[in-house]
């Protein structure tokens, strides 16, 4: 790069990075306001959060730990197991705002370490804790028309086609859509909810609710008023991008635990890894978890569309390669 | 055959899907609604030169495409085809007026080209970027506006038929962009 257009590159960082404390700033005011308390869990832990799509990062135990001999650490995805040992604690309404860590995501919208805003709220009900949530993005990028969808109703309306299809039917329309990997049911439903959010309305915050229960995850799982069951979770999206994942939040212990050695066998079979299920996690929800919604938010991807910026380049300090 | 996953997949590298050669043109990551992850990668067929876009499951590897360029000098035309000889080897390969297509108009003999073989096979011919050339056919010079932005049509010796400046005469010759079929310059 020149030294004239350095200059210019390093003038533009520095305006974007001015701006990005700004929205630091307007965070955490957000939730001062709100009497949500910020927190700071830690991010090397000794249990993993287990979702087979989420590679996790380990790294070796400190030499100098004799109390918890453990081989290995594990930098967290979400800050969730963390802040709800807290809630077990009764600590009440709390936020993160910290870096999270997932192996091998890199592109336009990803970076392996990046910013996420987690906050839960105790007793809440999902509705009015989505409308919180649609208020902290329009922080970011202002009020904006938006459109509520249940995943089935977004299949119909975006692919013309129901998510509640046979796994025969939904493999033709991916293939005529251009994938042309060998997928399971659940990696269908993937493919094409990614070719949903390509058709996602530009100028629209849209939010999408009762998942699939195979994609409950953390979610509490119930029946619709269609009889069918789905999982109490939700996500936003602004310009096709996913900006918010969020829950009516799991807080059965016998439940959470079979769910976490489900995906820890399945987490096996795709990477070949065995992650310990975290016991103190489970032991908390066994303590007791008050009933609570929760999100996870993609803090650097606020700061880009907020920005109108093409991707997360420049509204990090250092991206991936830069770092 | 050497293999590499997609999230390896940079523009430029030649890979080989269901049998068939292409180029990457693009390659985007992506992880809708926390699930599987995905890449979406754009290709060009080596052949045909069509452009698809396929999206695969991250992490899954393919064959690189046994694609090699040799740089090849014309000997001679034939009936069917164009003789084409590798200088350190010495080695001979006809390819025929079919695979070298409309490139056909920047052919002239002693030239080294680029050729692209698929397993063995040529399957593409690209000329130098820049090539002299003489003017074989074009209406009289015209004097007067020296800007060269006011053009006419001209043929040159090779076939190409290529828009020229009014001043430029027949029997010149001139500089020509094979990528964009345009005059450079006169030499």
């Amino acid at each position: 790069m020149s030294p004239a257009s350095s200059k210019v590159a390093a003038s533009s960082k520095i305006a974007h990075l001015q701006k990005r404390a700004a929205f630091l700033h307007d965070a955490r005011a957000f939730f001062h306001k709100r009497s949500v308390m910020e927190v700071d869990t830690p991010a090397l832990c000794q249990f993993p959060a287990i979702d087979s799509a989420i590679q996790v990062i380990e790294l070796a135990n400190s030499s100098q730990d004799q109390k918890t001999p453990s081989q290995n650490r594990y930098l967290h995805t979400s800050p969730e197991y963390g802040m709800k040992r807290l809630l077990a604690l009764g600590i009440g309404d709390i936020y993160q705002l910290s870096h999270v860590f997932r192996k091998d995501e890199i592109g336009q919208f990803h970076n392996p370490e990046f910013s996420m805003c987690e906050w839960y709220r105790m007793g809440w009900e999902l509705k009015p804790f989505i409308e919180e949530v649609l208020e902290f993005i329009e922080l970011f990028i202002g009020k904006k028309p938006r459109e509520f969808l249940t995943y089935e109703k977004a299949f119909i309306k975006y692919l013309q086609v129901s998510s509640l299809e046979s796994f025969s039917i939904l493999a033709e329309v991916a293939n005529a859509r251009g994938c042309s990997s060998i997928l399971s049911h659940d990696e269908v439903l993937d493919f094409l909810f990614g070719e949903l959010e390509k058709e996602l309305p530009q100028d629209v915050i849209v939010v999408v609710t009762d998942f699939p229960p195979s994609k409950a995850a953390l979610s509490e799982v119930c029946l619709s008023e269609d009889g069918n069951w789905v999982a109490k979770r939700f996500e936003i999206f602004y310009r096709g991008i996913e900006l918010a994942n969020g829950y009516q939040e799991l807080t059965d212990p016998a439940e959470q635990k079979r769910r976490l050695q489900a995906e820890a066998k399945k987490y096996q079979e795709i990477h070949g890894k065995d992650l310990p299920v975290d016991h103190l996690f489970i032991e908390a929800l066994e303590e007791g978890v008050p009933p609570c919604c929760g999100v996870a938010c993609g803090f650097d991807r606020l700061v880009m569309l907020g920005l109108d910026l093409g991707d997360l380049f420049n509204i990090l300090p250092w991206s991936w390669s830069e770092a | 055959m050497a293999q590499v996953g997609t999230n390896e997949m940079r523009a430029g590298l030649k890979i080989e899907v269901e049998g068939e050669p292409y180029t990457i043109i693009s390659n985007e990551f992506v992880k809708p609604g926390k699930g599987q992850a995905f890449n979406r990668v754009k290709l060009k067929h080596l052949k045909t030169g069509r452009v698809v876009e396929k999206t695969f499951k991250s992490g899954e590897k393919f064959d690189l495409a046994d694609v090699e360029d040799s740089k090849m000098r014309l000997l001679y035309k034939e009936s069917d085809g164009v003789v084409f000889m590798d200088d350190t080897t010495f080695d001979q390969v006809t390819i025929s007026n079919e695979i070298i297509g409309d490139k056909a108009q920047w052919l002239m003999e002693e030239v080294l080209y680029d050729v692209v073989f698929y397993k063995g096979e040529p399957i593409e011919v690209n000329p130098p970027t820049f090539m002299e050339m003489t003017i074989t056919d074009t209406a009289p010079g015209v004097r007067g506006d020296t800007s060269g932005r006011v053009l006419k049509a001209a043929v040159t010796d090779t076939g190409a038929k290529i828009q020229v400046p009014i001043f430029v005469e027949e029997g010149e010759k001139i500089k020509v962009d094979t990528r964009t079929g345009t005059y450079v310059s006169r030499v």
